[in-house]
């Protein structure tokens, strides 16, 4: 339970963070960075979330499936359209796998020597 | 009778988890590192609400408590990415300049792509987020509005591609620097590209599983900033 209500409150903290900024970044992300500060900080120690953490992460693609349902209602706006989304999707993949792993491997190498 | 339980929350709720938890089980069960338990979960669902004519606002009332969680689940991916930083030490500035230069093409070829392909704004926006970890591309996708649907299985196709030609790209264009290859994973094919990269081994695995949240925020950033400056 403890650990819940630390997770939720870094989550809560997040969301009214973002609200109070009238962005829509999202709050998740803000508390995700926040956690991560914390846990730095050592405010936080791994062992008081462990528990939360490796069953949400264990669990995690089960909390994108009604995400992935909503696909249903949505895919007539693709129509004509799915070859496309493919090529672009497999295209940009190699592209941003290429540009990382070139740039990595350059500037590692660079700090080696 | 049907009719009035699907009526409820507790019907889309309990559909997720039994058939979310089925999936899973699946996973541990087969052989095959490409398949993708939310995936199979997701067809099952839309086959079911499909077969049994239930529609899908039906679905989604008990759906939307599962999509509260991306919240926290989103928060404890600080987790991993901690229990890692040691590594990241050496090499910061490579790593995460890697990433952010990574995370910046991925925009911008899926914009140029679209623009030639003809693709409207909404579909464009659904493709952006693409590259990242999914609770992170749900909440990216929602802040430009995109259609989360379409984000979500583009980012499963760009997690299973990648895994499958990250041997091809690498011998093609010489990469035999551990820390780029799991690095590139990472940013590229997210956790489904992590799988891949702890083939290669542990150094490449954490590398690429660490690379998953900071290629997160920097694509986050990077939208948002578009974002600020109009370009979408």
């Amino acid at each position: 339970m403890k650990e819940i209500a630390i997770v939720f409150s870094i989550y809560i903290a997040g969301e009214l963070f973002v609200t109070g900024l009238e962005s829509d970044f999202p709050g998740s992300v803000v508390g995700m960075l926040l956690l991560l500060g914390l846990l730095h900080l050592g405010w936080i120690k791994v062992d008081y979330i462990r528990m939360v953490s490796s069953v949400l992460l264990a669990y995690m693609p089960l909390f994108f499936i009604p995400a992935g349902v909503s696909v249903m209602t949505t895919y007539t706006l693709m129509d004509g359209f799915y070859w496309q989304i493919i090529l672009i999707t497999v295209f940009s993949t190699l592209i941003v796998m290429s540009v990382t792993a070139l740039s990595v491997q350059y500037l590692v190498h660079r700090e080696k020597s | 009778m049907m009719q009035m339980w699907t009526h409820t929350p507790l019907f889309g709720l309990l559909l997720t988890v039994v058939i979310g938890i089925l999936g899973l089980m699946i996973k541990k069960r087969v052989a095959w590192n490409l398949f993708n338990p939310m995936l199979f979960s997701m067809l099952i669902i839309i086959l079911i609400l499909l077969g049994l004519d239930i529609p899908y606002a039906e679905y989604k009332l008990g759906g939307d408590y599962v999509m509260k969680m991306l919240g926290p689940i989103t928060v404890v991916l600080a987790v991993p990415l901690y229990q890692h930083h040691e590594k990241l030490k050496k090499h910061a500035f490579a790593i995460i300049f890697g990433i952010i230069l990574g995370s910046l093409s991925a925009l911008v070829s899926v914009y140029l792509f679209s623009l030639m392909a003809g693709l409207d704004m909404t579909l464009v926006k659904s493709l952006l987020p693409r590259s990242v970890t999914t609770p992170i591309g749900i909440a990216a996708s929602e802040m430009i509005d995109g259609l989360v649907g379409l984000t979500v299985l583009s980012i499963v196709i760009t997690g299973t591609f990648g895994a499958i030609v990250s041997d091809w790209v690498y011998r093609l264009l010489k990469v035999e620097d551990p820390i780029a290859k799991g690095v590139a994973l990472g940013t590229s094919a997210h956790a489904i590209g992590t799988g891949r990269a702890f083939e290669y081994g542990t150094l490449e695995g954490a590398m690429s599983g660490l690379s998953i949240a900071i290629a997160g925020v920097s694509t986050l950033l990077w939208l948002w900033l578009f974002q600020m400056i109009g370009v979408i």
